[in-house]
């Protein structure tokens, strides 16, 4: 009985498939292009795409009040849907030749060549491209992260070298190891694929932030699409950065204050930018990542990309489920400004740390200590000893702990950090890094000072 | 050359630990693990003192090492809990009447009182019989759904108000990953708190949520633990398996991201303009319920007038 009904769904399930060669929107035209379900003609599918495109950008532009028209970056990749997005900037902002939107845009490319042996530098290509519209274009070394010009205060020389137990602030000695060296030593010194990746990421980020700032644009465009998102959002969730997920795979986000970032391709899956891409004859580079080629199980984000890859083709909602479920994620009211990864610059929660020590039990305390009012006790100790800000260390003393290290990293990074080997390479951090201890010291010791004297001040740090 | 173990530093090695990598000997094992579980409950405050608490067994790896672990931490640690078992027969031939065998004898070896509900006593349908009717395609929906109000039942005929369940750390990582994929963010967020409970209802625990499955199988192993291990005979469903498979791939590039995914879940918050629904009250049996009926009362009713679902 009940397998005949099924078959009846089955058929009522082939007969809802388009059957009609007919375009959904106009009615007339012929079809051509399947979307999930839909079919359309060439004419309406690009109304349609560069329609969401338009929606997103209007709803950042409304957002931020910028009448007059501000300075904006683009991080060009050379990927299909950055190199679309270039394209469709480029259309919107000539709209009204007499009212642009912007008032100028530059592109950015962070070449990664060093990383693959013997590889030429995309950047002669990329210029190419980016010719055409007549943008001022900048061209960057990922290895020049190392440079003292990439830091806040835009001449900080000062490096972190990790060693077995400590970390160490120096002067960076260019004479020693040229960018290049470093670079390729600190990552050659993760074992793992799934932290380099990740390492290479949050360079790049730091790094196209940075140059936005120093550019003076107020806005940086990222071309993630919605399958990249929707493969983000879980690789992200694996990775435990649960916590700042939203921040990095919303439409916009104001984290970095100065700099805006704002994801205008978020409503497209690749398979329509591909297809846009031919329609507008738009050709795209062929960018190499440390997993191209490489097995599903390489790393994390290669073997996610995989899973939601072959399950967006078996049910065809995946990608804008996950996108969905992703955009309905905020970031969390306890988001403190000053809880600042130093390496990735995403914010850090509070005490996860004495979370992780509680239910992964790595040592076996002392005999006393075995009950449960002891590990609480422990717990304090631990913390206390956790702090090494107090007044009598004031900052002259540049060495400091693994420990104390990994209390300025958030969680995904210190899973990162676990990941890296100490071998005869030095593993130096790039500058930017460095700052960001020596600012948050300096921001802990100015708290310390404060407590020490909070009762003889009248008013609150503000008013000071 | 003997390997020492990593933790005490005297003992040979025997495992490597799944969830952090150390090799360590068997005593330091059942060391972090029991401390672990007990660690989750203290932070988590999951008890009170003279509760009444009932564990849902269901004579498989989880269930059988948690109320072991269970009977241990109560007498180790003195949280002074009254501890019952509790089974659920669905009436699967073949799977559930042997693993209910497993349960009668851990009732022996623990010496906890057990009681055992089933399906055709609670709504006049054993599994079997409802897979003859609906067929192999959405049973797995009508188990979960009676098994979940059937612990309910069991608890108020044993007078206890808190059941605990051996969902491990595989588990709600999995079930973090299912929610993401479907879509369910109301269920995202709730999937990842230790104890949930509808207002008045039944309090429902997790003591294992840290716990990995491969660590709480290599327990039952040395502790030589009698378990009973076949999968239902009513196989899973497929979506489920997907992420299951992508865990365990997880899993081996990296062992934290179980921890780590579970960790991403606890981050989670959702906007608040984002609708939830709302928890109410079934009209016909008084069961939690987000709709006018809930999904078991929904679920019988079709069943009753044999048109399924």
């Amino acid at each position: 009985m009940c397998n005949i009904q099924e078959e009846i769904t089955l058929n009522f399930d082939v007969k809802i498939k388009p059957k009609s060669k007919n375009c959904v929107k106009c009615k007339t035209a012929k079809a051509t292009i399947l979307i999930r379900h839909s079919t359309y003609c060439r004419k309406c599918f690009q109304h349609v795409f560069v329609g969401k495109f338009r929606k997103n950008i209007e709803k950042s532009r409304n957002a931020s009040n910028s009448g007059s028209g501000e300075k904006v970056m683009i991080g060009f990749s050379g990927g299909p849907s950055s190199r679309a997005m270039l394209q469709l900037i480029s259309e919107y902002n000539e709209v009204l030749p007499q009212k642009q939107f912007y008032s100028e845009i530059v592109v950015c490319h962070i070449d990664e060549s060093l990383l693959f042996n013997n590889q030429k530098s995309t950047i002669p290509q990329i210029e190419q491209i980016v010719r055409k519209y007549n943008y001022p274009f900048i061209g960057l070394y990922l290895q020049n992260i190392y440079n003292s010009d990439v830091t806040k205060s835009g001449c900080y020389n000062n490096v972190i070298e990790i060693a077995i137990d400590d970390a160490k602030i120096l002067q960076q000695e260019d004479s020693i190891f040229s960018p290049s060296e470093k670079l390729l030593n600190l990552l050659n010194n993760i074992s793992k694929l799934t932290a380099k990746e990740d390492f290479i990421w949050y360079l790049k980020l730091c790094y196209l932030i940075d140059t936005a700032r120093k550019n003076g644009c107020t806005r940086l465009f990222l071309g993630d699409c919605s399958t990249r998102l929707s493969i983000k959002i879980i690789s992200l969730t694996s990775k435990g950065r649960g916590f700042s997920l939203p921040l990095e795979t919303s439409g916009e986000t104001d984290w970095f204050k100065d700099v805006i970032i704002t994801r205008p391709m978020k409503d497209m899956l690749s398979k329509e930018i591909g297809i846009y891409n031919q329609f507008a004859g738009l050709e795209d580079i062929y960018i190499q990542s440390v997993t191209s080629m490489m097995h599903a199980k390489a790393s994390i984000e290669r073997l996610t990309e995989d899973f939601i890859v072959r399950l967006e083709k078996e049910f065809p909602s995946t990608v804008s489920t996950i996108a969905r479920t992703g955009a309905k994620l905020t970031p969390s009211d306890y988001i403190l400004e000053e809880n600042r990864c130093i390496i990735c610059l995403m914010p850090y929660q509070e005490n996860n740390k004495i979370w992780q020590n509680r239910i992964i039990v790595m040592t076996i305390p002392s005999l006393q200590q075995s009950n449960g009012c002891s590990n609480i006790q422990q717990l304090h100790c631990s913390k206390n000893s956790k702090n090494p800000y107090d007044c009598s260390n004031v900052s002259n003393d540049e060495s400091m702990t693994n420990i104390e290290f990994t209390d300025l990293l958030c969680y995904g990074c210190r899973v990162n950090m676990r990941d890296i080997k100490v071998a005869n390479n030095k593993t130096i951090l790039p500058p930017y890094v460095a700052e960001g201890v020596e600012e948050k010291k300096k921001k802990d010791n100015r708290k310390q000072m404060r407590k020490h004297i909070e009762e003889y001040l009248l008013c609150n740090e503000e008013e000071l | 050359m003997v390997r020492l173990c990593v933790i005490c530093n005297k003992e040979r090695a025997i495992v490597k630990r799944p969830k952090t990598g150390q090799q360590v000997c068997k005593g330091c094992f059942y060391y972090v693990f029991e401390t672990e579980i007990h660690n989750t409950i203290i932070d988590s405050k999951l008890f009170k003192k003279d509760e009444k608490v009932a564990i849902a067994a269901s004579g498989g790896k989880d269930s059988t090492v948690l109320a072991h672990v269970m009977k241990l931490l109560n007498e180790r640690y003195q949280y002074g809990l009254e501890l019952f078992l509790l089974s659920i027969d669905e009436g699967i031939t073949g799977y559930r009447d042997d693993s209910l065998e497993t349960v009668k004898r851990n009732q022996q070896q623990y010496d906890l009182p057990l009681k055992i509900v089933s399906y055709s006593e609670l709504y006049g349908w054993s599994m079997d019989q409802i897979v003859k009717e609906v067929g192999l395609k959405n049973n797995c929906t009508f188990c979960g759904v009676f098994r979940r109000q059937a612990l309910d039942r069991g608890a108020v005929m044993l007078d206890v108000d808190h059941i605990i369940t051996g969902h491990n750390a595989d588990d709600i990582a999995e079930t973090v990953l299912m929610n993401i994929l479907r879509g369910d963010v109301g269920r995202l967020q709730r999937c990842t708190e230790i104890c949930t409970t509808g207002d008045g209802c039944i309090r429902r625990s997790k003591p294992f949520k840290y716990t990995y499955e491969k660590e709480i199988v290599m327990y039952a192993y040395f502790k030589k633990l009698d378990y009973f291990s076949t999968e239902c005979i009513y196989s899973p469903n497929s979506y489920r398996g997907h992420a299951r498979t992508f865990l365990k791939d997880l899993e081996a590039i990296r062992p934290s991201a179980i921890i780590d995914i579970i960790h991403s879940g606890e981050a989670f918050e959702i906007k608040k303009e984002v609708k939830l629904p709302t928890q109410g009250v079934c009209k016909r049996c008084g069961y939690m319920s987000s709709n006018e009926l809930c999904k078991a009362c929904v679920l019988l009713e079709g069943l009753n007038r044999g048109l399924p679902k």
